[in-house]
């Protein structure tokens, strides 16, 4: 197909503002009209996390599988912020000591030392039911993915907004079911988790928690709905192909 | 001391295949403002150029090694985001490329569209042209004269590379261009009543 415009002269460019020789001025005249339509509409600014959540995807797709047996949520919950350290006896005498001063605390009714040692704990638990909260949901939307997937064999592959709408609009998943606990609800609503393309294997991630939502780490769940807490700050991205 | 010359995102990409992260950062960064700005203009959704932008980079970093470095980055990240594109559309039902024309054929000619709606420069900076006006008529406009018209207007990108991009000739380039122009100048200057 041959250039339309007559004689040779490029006025694409002239709208763009590139040419120099327009082909009459009722055309330049023309051509800067059309361009100050053309220019009303601007482009948005990228979201500002944009490149640090298109990392994350990238380290998470490129993440190695976990070696070890899938587990539950609620396992990842005792053992991982709970696991046994060295020195467990000396933390056993420090608590015991804790206790006992709280106790003390209790019994002289110094109210504000007994705020000191509950209120963190108060956090700390309130905390870690969000975090439970959330890994049952992210298990939700994997059971949901693969019942859309059984229920659309051979459908095109779905990603993230995409893959939000057919889940919610198919019955699937509830919009709820996209909003983390410990985002603060509305507060990132569905963007709270970001799904990824549905992958054949069973240990690819598919949907996660957006980094900040919680203090402990973001959740991930797996094409088989096991549930991992990660640290973003052990991903490590690798070039594909490698 | 000359200060050290910018690395061309062809060695970027070199760079990153060998496992450099530091080059995907940068990549990033440069491409950024101008690769979400086309998602959006072509999918006309926030959620979803987020989506396909980071589905673009996620490909740019499993194809890395894949990449010639004799090619030109630009055309070939764009490929990868318009093909992306592509599969949005699919998955949307084809909602978003309906358009008023169903096939990219010949609308009114640039010269005459342009001829037509030429008046005083002053005039033309002092009427308000909604974006939300251009914006419904671009989107309007065929998918494949749409794309071209934005990586050629709102991206800068040369004939050749929009050519890469689209997997066509050029001349099928610039002809998607004029009939993409000559429509959207014809259908803003009827909204004005100016035809």
């Amino acid at each position: 197909m041959s250039s339309p415009d007559p004689e040779g002269l490029d006025l694409a460019a002239l709208v763009r503002g590139d040419a120099d020789a327009p082909p009459s001025p009722e055309a330049a005249l023309g051509a800067a009209a059309l361009r100050a339509d053309l220019d009303q509409w601007s482009a948005p600014e990228p979201p500002a996390d944009l490149a640090e959540r298109t990392l994350a995807r990238i380290a998470l797709a490129a993440a190695a599988p976990p070696v070890h047996e899938p587990h539950s949520a609620l396992e990842v919950l005792t053992t991982q912020p709970f696991a046994p350290a060295p020195g467990t006896k000396r933390r056993g005498l420090v608590i015991r000591l804790c206790v006992q001063a709280l106790a003390a605390c209790l019994l002289f009714g110094v109210s504000a030392s007994f705020t000191a040692f509950v209120y963190p704990a108060v956090v700390h638990a309130l905390e870690e039911g969000r975090l439970e909260a959330c890994q049952l949901r992210l298990t939700r939307l994997a059971r949901a993915l693969e019942a859309y997937r059984n229920a659309n064999p051979g459908a095109d592959p779905l990603h993230g907004a995409a893959l939000r709408r057919a889940l919610i609009e198919g019955g699937f998943a509830t919009a709820e079911d996209f909003v983390c606990p410990g985002a603060g609800g509305d507060l990132h609503g569905v963007d709270s988790f970001v799904g990824a393309k549905p992958g054949a294997r069973d240990d690819y991630p598919v949907f996660w928690d957006r980094f900040g939502n919680h203090p402990q780490g973001f959740n991930v769940v797996y094409a088989d709905a096991r549930v991992e807490l990660l640290d973003v700050n052990d991903l490590q991205l690798k070039p594909a192909g490698r | 001391m000359p200060a050290e010359a910018p690395r061309r995102d062809e060695s970027l990409v070199t760079a990153l295949a060998a496992g450099d992260p530091g080059a995907l950062t940068e990549l990033m960064h440069r491409y950024q403002r101008p690769l979400y700005g086309y998602l959006v203009r072509m999918l006309g959704s926030r959620e979803d150029a987020d989506d396909v932008f980071q589905e673009t980079f996620l490909r740019v970093v499993r194809h890395a090694g894949r990449f010639d470095p004799s090619r030109r980055f630009r055309p070939w990240v764009y490929a990868i985001a318009s093909n992306l594109i592509k599969n949005t559309y699919r998955a949307r039902g084809n909602r978003a490329s309906q358009s008023l024309e169903p096939h990219d054929e010949e609308g009114p000619s640039l010269l005459s569209t342009l001829v037509g709606r030429s008046r005083e420069p002053s005039e033309a900076a002092q009427r308000e042209e909604s974006a939300e006006r251009v914006r419904s008529a671009v989107e309007r406009l065929p998918e494949k004269g749409r794309n071209a018209l934005v990586l050629f207007y709102y991206q800068g990108l040369p004939y050749a590379e929009i050519a890469e991009v689209l997997e066509v000739p050029v001349g099928t380039v610039k002809s998607r261009i004029h009939n993409a122009l000559g429509k959207l100048g014809h259908e803003l200057a009827s909204k004005e009543g100016l035809s």
